[in-house]
């Protein structure tokens, strides 16, 4: 029997969608559904679930990504272009930005935003399954999958694509939500997630189901040391990784040698 | 300590960037400047013998080599029409100056600032030529305040708030040449503590007379 690393029974074509146990032909599809429905009010509701926070953590994850002019960068579940913007603003001209995403209304709302910054010769719009990227091999000098890779049905599938088209010498970021490092911390993130997310889900988006997904999906993902490993596995020659926020979210850097 | 040094750098740009804006000019001011990268190193306290200054080309500070003492590391990356600055470590830069917070701003508003880095409180590694082209930058940065308030207040009141502030700049200029006049003629003329530039030279030449005589004496005594 085939086990990914939670677990789950990929021979028995079962895997996790949220706390619910799901076909894994059925998951994609599940998912598509709750990006459709929230693309609209991404940024909003990222804002008002991490009170602005997820500025920081992005921030931090562009400042650690240390661009230069010229270099090809490929943002994985990039949505709505956040991680794209900042980095097709230090590319220059001689580089280039993938903005890559499974869903489409997700992949509209950043074409708007790269469109009205006036960066859409810099940045080229991909929809794509991160477990097949159409890319040829050693291509991109950085990679960044924000709070994309929980969402991804076959992760140890998708890091292995994203090492094969790294160039050596390069790294990948992953910028996800993980396991805080302290149980008061741990508790109080737990009833802020079960309780009052998805209450703010269904007042500001109208869609409490939505927003639990999300909530349960961050619990489902591997924890600090398992998503290491992991990379390590799909080929990185070393991984290293950030907490942040106590470890409510956590990057992970690995190398191409 | 990661993500407040990530808001420190939001904040800094957030802080620079609308001031450096009001210079129409800006977008090609840093265009020369453009993925250069300038690291300032804030001490905690002065470093003595600090890092030989070099100004080769492919000497790169690296990020990863921060020192005890070291409070705050910032990058400055010209963008188009911004200014980039990040204060994790992240990113190599192509020169990096080092000293103490005071001994920084000095370097910074100094015309010359030769003797301040010949002092070696302010280190420097890296490419100076770099160095030179931000400093360029902010010899040449010529901020239109008065066009920025006439948006807020109108033109009239910004005008006149523009008059009072070149006046002020005016005065304070001519009052700090008179006041080191002034105290220049006390020492010399007054207090007599220090001798007048003229009476050096006259004693130099009186000097340079003797010798000639006595040169003169030496040579009509050995004939």
């Amino acid at each position: 029997m085939k086990m990914d690393k939670k677990g789950a029974d990929v021979g028995s074509e079962k895997t996790h969608f949220g706390y619910q146990d799901v076909s894994w032909d059925k998951k994609q599809g599940l998912v598509n559904e709750v990006f459709d429905s929230v693309a609209g009010n991404y940024d909003l509701m990222n804002d008002l679930m991490s009170a602005g926070m997820h500025r920081l953590w992005k921030r931090f994850v562009v400042d650690m990504a240390a661009v230069r002019r010229g270099y090809k960068i490929l943002d994985l579940a990039g949505g709505t272009g956040d991680l794209t913007q900042a980095f097709a603003k230090q590319v220059g001209d001689d580089g280039r930005v993938v903005l890559a995403d499974i869903n489409p209304h997700m992949l509209a709302e950043g074409q708007k935003r790269v469109d009205a910054k006036g960066l859409f010769n810099r940045v080229d719009i991909c929809q794509l399954n991160a477990e097949s990227l159409p890319f040829p091999d050693n291509h991109f000098d950085r990679m960044t999958i924000g709070f994309g890779l929980r969402n991804v049905r076959d992760k140890q599938k998708a890091l292995g694509e994203m090492h094969r088209v790294l160039k050596p010498g390069g790294f990948m970021m992953v910028l996800e939500f993980s396991k805080p490092t302290t149980k008061p911390l741990a508790k109080i993130y737990d009833l802020y997630s079960f309780s009052l997310l998805p209450k703010i889900g269904k007042v500001v988006a109208k869609d409490e189901d939505s927003y639990r997904y999300l909530a349960e999906s961050i619990r489902k993902h591997p924890d600090q040391e398992t998503l290491k490993n992991m990379m390590l596995e799909a080929g990185c020659s070393s991984v290293d990784y950030h907490n942040l926020t106590g470890g409510i979210v956590a990057v992970h850097r690995g190398f191409k040698a | 300590m990661r993500l407040l040094k990530a808001a420190i750098g939001m904040m800094l740009e957030g802080i620079i960037n609308p001031v450096l804006r009001l210079d129409p000019e800006l977008k090609y001011l840093l265009e020369p400047l453009i993925d250069q990268r300038l690291a300032v190193v804030i001490h905690t306290s002065p470093k003595s013998h600090p890092k030989t200054a070099t100004s080769s080309p492919n000497c790169h500070p690296r990020a990863s080599e921060a020192r005890a003492g070291d409070l705050l590391r910032l990058v400055f990356c010209a963008e188009e029409g911004r200014l980039r600055i990040s204060a994790n470590d992240y990113a190599d830069a192509d020169v990096e100056l080092s000293g103490t917070l005071v001994d920084l701003l000095r370097l910074a508003f100094s015309e010359n600032p030769q003797p301040i880095l010949a002092q070696k409180s302010v280190s420097l590694v890296g490419n100076t030529n770099v160095l030179q082209g931000y400093q360029k930058l902010m010899q040449q940065l010529d901020l239109d305040w008065e066009g920025h308030l006439s948006a807020i207040i109108g033109p009239i009141a910004a005008h006149e708030i523009g008059e009072l502030a070149r006046k002020a700049k005016s005065f304070h200029k001519s009052s700090s040449q008179e006041t080191c006049q002034d105290i220049t003629e006390y020492l010399q003329e007054e207090a007599r503590l220090i001798p007048p530039r003229e009476e050096v030279e006259d004693f130099y030449q009186d000097i340079a007379q003797l010798q000639q005589d006595v040169e003169r004496f030496e040579a009509k005594f050995k004939a």
